[in-house]
């Protein structure tokens, strides 16, 4: 016997509840801002070196090597006399590039993989096997290893670092798709005599979008980390590209004489990552507040 | 809980074998005769001769496979081109500095991660919250290997309280090998520990917020006990969940710290295979640490079922 | 086995006036809510959701959530003001003088201890005792709670048991320190009708045996009519009916208890539609000034603008309303 609380027939219609819309609350959170601020400051700045970049990178000036930063040279030269800066601002352009084909190649691939799996049940068995497989192998040295098999170049690097990525990003699709495959409207769906394709587009993959961009995000940032690794180990985009991980290497034997070498490059990096990294918790609270990392 | 462990070691057989066949594989994947581009192009007939010898390449591929699998069985990953002697001796040699390195690294990331994290969340929405969450995400934004190069600059170089490289024995002096493990395992362990930290806040303040805390305020239980007892054990389950992950990134993360520090592990051998291209040590390298990851996910899958008594009903 | 502590004389738990809100200027949750229970009596406190009972019984036991805070008022246990006192001694009448059993068992327990330890928890911290002794008391506790199979039941994990056994564990918890008073909140809404009907037998022959009093917090008409001596109806955070059981049933004064009463599927009646309250119940904060049901009741004029306090209606029983329904026939 319980209470009674609404009366029966209605006497009047329920109010909208008045969310603001997903793109304010997007801008409403802090972490997304400020991430976006930095990442667009790195993006613009790399885009623009060629215009900017006061020096060419790849010149050096046996007059002025190892100048400490000055006015004429903001961030120092290099035992070669190469400016910093413009070495910095063309290695943000290089590394960006990779790191944007990084993601790109890695969201397609990882999509198709995952859904595949995760729809079709008869494959989901072999193809996470596989996938088990290659995150078996730390990341990182996968992609040492792959690069340094296939030769050291721009498009090596980005397919090394795309396989290091793609299997974990699939795995998170595979997640959201069988999820969704689960419920009860694609079962109508399946039902009323709509195919499998239309199934998969529709509603499957807007619902592994969130934790997609997410992911997404998340390797972009990585990718740049890993692509310093390679550079600095030795098995990235082959001298003279002035990546950051190269520069940091050449510096690392004047690191005394001139730290400004290594230091420059390195914040570079740091802002870069700290950007996504900011601007991916942002996008993960207003998504799935659930998953909330920053405002919580 | 015996047959939950067989189980599990008789799933990583497929993952076992399909890792040997990528690490074979990527022999092949080399453009061009590996043979030569190991050697440089003044070498004669007979040098090459004699390394597609050694790496098998004179053979058909299927029976190459076969004998690399035959040779692995027993324990034998070949010879390495360069430093003419076996793999399997190279490794074992270097394995225990890495294998020390990464573990010290793993403990203090866990360890300061989760203080942090469990701090941050009971005194949520305050100043040491934002001031621990802000390291945290400061700590897995740098890159690792620029990290030790500031830290050798300025606390090894500039201000000599480390040493600037190099590994001494713990056998042969335990300070020193204290005073030189420091900064390496401190640099490994940043990334993981900023990860651990924004884990295990979430984790906690989820964990909170769940009715059965309220219950053990309610029956009067003091309030760390409840944090700790009631809170910091079930926030667990999800941070043992990415250790094994954890693992992975201090692994890939330790091959390129030894580089820095100059430290003899496996991370340098390996590095060293790939820029000499001695195929036998790369791929031997490779198995190698797969082989370590895996075990240690299998592990942390152990680790998982004692702790939440759930799971060991699959 | 009535427990010596508990009184003979004198109420166990008075309510004055407590007002509990949002923060320091927001809504008010509660709002003068006055209500007493006497020793050794069963007080069903019903309402709906968004009535504020529940938030009446984590005020009682000092376990707000913040950021919501007691404005003013006084919380006595037997003479005692709960407010006024310290966290630490606060923290030391709970799950000992003062227990608490809560609506969802399922997750109102640790998942990855042992039904034994939680029960031993309250019996080594609050009664200091130890290893086989607590255990011996575990295991005596379940029985008194007609748990089946004790003596395996207390090493359990609560996903082992069904939703009644976790219920009864929860219930040999809140007994474990011997309280005087036990506050019940929605104890068997979550549970299965037959099992419902078994907790709630068990729960009274408790009380009956021990003497503890019993705060019953339910939305469930049925349940008050079975369990309870005296009834508080709440609506909007206050109390606009009080009374015994008997007096509130028979003669109900506020036109919300008549319309709740009103409102019960009745079999035999042979109505087409079900008798219902219009409108909805307002949310926290959008109660307008003077009486908070006035919106929705049919009796509401000029005078209803401000809040009508408790007065008494006959003896021992009291309504918040200006125009009370005279003692009329049964509804």
């Amino acid at each position: 016997m319980a209470a009674a609380s609404a009366s029966f027939p209605p006497t009047a219609l329920p109010t909208p509840t008045g969310r603001p819309s997903f793109v304010r609350r997007l801008f409403a959170n802090r972490s997304f801002t400020i991430g976006l601020l930095l990442v667009g400051t790195v993006a613009v700045l790399a885009l623009l070196a060629g215009v900017i970049a006061p020096f060419d990178p790849l010149k050096g000036n046996f007059r002025a090597r190892l100048v400490e930063p000055n006015a004429m040279y903001w961030m120092g030269t290099d035992h070669f006399g190469r400016d910093i800066l413009s070495r910095v601002l063309f290695g943000a352009r290089i590394s960006l590039q990779i790191a944007f084909m990084v993601a790109l190649i890695t969201a397609l691939a990882g999509v198709f993989i995952g859904a595949t799996a995760g729809y079709f049940r008869r494959l989901d068995n072999p193809i996470m096997r596989v996938m088990d497989a290659f995150m078996a192998f730390p990341s990182i040295i996968l992609a040492i290893a792959i690069s340094s098999v296939l030769g050291a170049s721009v498009t090596n690097v980005i397919i090394a670092l795309s396989i290091a990525a793609t299997p974990h990003t699939a795995r998170i699709v595979r997640a959201s798709v069988m999820v969704v495959r689960e419920m009860e409207y694609v079962e109508a769906a399946r039902a009323l005599g709509a195919g499998h394709m239309r199934i998969l587009l529709r509603h499957v993959l807007a619902n592994a979008m969130a934790p997609l961009v997410v992911r997404v995000t998340y390797v972009f940032a990585v990718a740049i980390l890993n692509e310093a690794v390679l550079s600095f180990i030795g098995v990235g985009p082959p001298p003279p590209a002035p990546t950051f991980g190269a520069i940091i290497a050449n510096g690392r034997d004047f690191i005394i004489a001139a730290p400004w070498i290594t230091v420059a490059p390195g914040l570079a990096i740091l802002v870069s990552v700290l950007g996504l990294n900011m601007l991916g918790d942002g996008l993960r609270d207003v998504l799935d507040p659930r998953m909330a990392v920053a405002t919580r | 809980m015996g047959r939950f462990v067989l189980r599990r070691l008789l799933a990583s057989i497929p993952a076992l074998f399909l890792v040997s066949l990528i690490t074979f594989g990527l022999l092949w994947l080399v453009p061009g005769d590996p043979a030569s581009i190991f050697l440089d192009t003044s070498a004669t007939a007979e040098e090459l001769a004699r390394v597609r010898r050694e790496l098998g390449l004179d053979r058909p591929f299927l029976i190459r496979m076969g004998e690399w699998y035959l040779r692995l069985l027993q324990g034998d990953l070949g010879t390495s081109l360069l430093l003419n002697r076996s793999v399997t001796s190279a490794i074992f040699e270097r394995l225990p500095v890495t294998l020390s390195l990464t573990a010290l690294a793993f403990f203090f990331a866990v360890l300061i991660g989760v203080a942090a994290g469990v701090v941050a969340a009971v005194r949520h929405g305050k100043a040491a919250d934002q001031g621990m969450m802000t390291l945290a995400l400061l700590g897995l934004s740098i890159p690792e290997f620029w990290l030790g190069l500031v830290l050798i600059w300025s606390v090894a170089v500039l201000v000599p309280i480390f040493p600037a490289g190099d590994y001494v024995a713990f056998a042969k002096d335990p300070w020193q090998w204290a005073r030189h493990i420091a900064l390496p395992t401190f640099t490994l362990a940043c990334v993981q520990m900023g990860f651990v930290a924004r884990m295990a806040r979430s984790s906690m303040l989820e964990v909170l917020g769940q009715d059965f805390v309220r219950t053990a305020r309610a029956k009067g239980l003091p309030e760390p006990y409840v944090v700790l007892r009631h809170g910091l054990v079930n926030a667990m389950v999800p941070i043992v969940t990415v250790m094994g992950i954890m693992v992975g990134g201090l692994l890939g993360g330790a091959v390129v710290i030894e580089q820095v520090f100059s430290i003899p592990g496996m991370g340098r051998l390996i590095i060293g295979a790939v820029l000499s291209r001695d195929c036998p040590v790369m791929q031997g390298g490779l198995l190698f640490l797969a082989l370590i990851y895996l075990g240690v996910n299998l592990l942390v899958d152990l680790l998982y079922a004692v702790i939440d008594p759930r799971v060991r009903l699959e | 086995m009535t427990d010596a502590r508990v009184a003979a004389d004198g109420p166990m738990l008075e309510v004055q006036q407590l007002t509990t809100a949002l923060g320091g200027r927001g809504p008010e949750i509660l709002s003068s809510v006055d209500l007493t229970l006497r020793s050794g009596e069963v007080l069903g406190v019903v309402g709906e959701s968004g009535s504020g009972k529940s938030m009446l019984a984590l005020s009682i036991m000092g376990l707000l959530p913040h950021p919501i805070t007691v404005r003013s008022g006084r919380v006595l246990l037997q003479g005692q003001d709960l407010l006024a006192l310290g966290s630490q001694q606060m923290r030391a009448l709970r799950g000992k003088d003062i227990a608490m059993i809560f609506q969802e068992p399922m997750t109102s327990l640790n998942p990855v201890m042992r039904v034994g330890q939680q029960i031993g928890e309250v019996l080594r911290w609050h009664l200091g005792l130890q290893g086989e002794a607590a255990r011996t008391e575990g295991i005596t506790l379940l029985r008194r709670v007609e748990m089946p199979d004790p003596q395996r039941q207390i090493d359990a994990y609560p996903h082992e048991l069904s939703g009644g056994m976790r219920q009864r564990v929860m219930i040999a918890m809140a007994l474990a320190g011997r309280p005087r008073l036990l506050i019940a909140d929605e104890p068997t809404t979550a549970l299965d009708v037959t099992i419902q009907a078994q907790i709630l037998e068990l729960v009274r022959k408790l009380q009956r045996d021990s003497g503890m009093s019993v705060l019953l917090i339910t939305h469930d008409l049925g349940v008050i009519a079975e369990m309870c001596d005296r009834v508080a109806v709440m609506y909007g955070g206050r109390v606009v009916e009080f009374g015994s059981a008997l007096d509130v049933f028979d003669r109900p004064a506020h036109p919300y208890t008549r319309g709740l009463l009103a409102s019960r599927p009745r079999i035999a009646a042979g109505a087409d539609w079900l008798s219902t309250i219009e409108g909805t119940v307002p949310a926290v904060g959008q109660m307008g000034a003077g009486c908070s049901f006035a919106p929705r009741c049919a009796l509401a004029h000029a005078a209803c603008t401000s809040v009508p306090p408790l007065h008494t209606v006959e003896p021992g029983h009291q309504t918040a309303c200006f125009a009370p329904f005279a003692a009329v026939a049964s509804v």
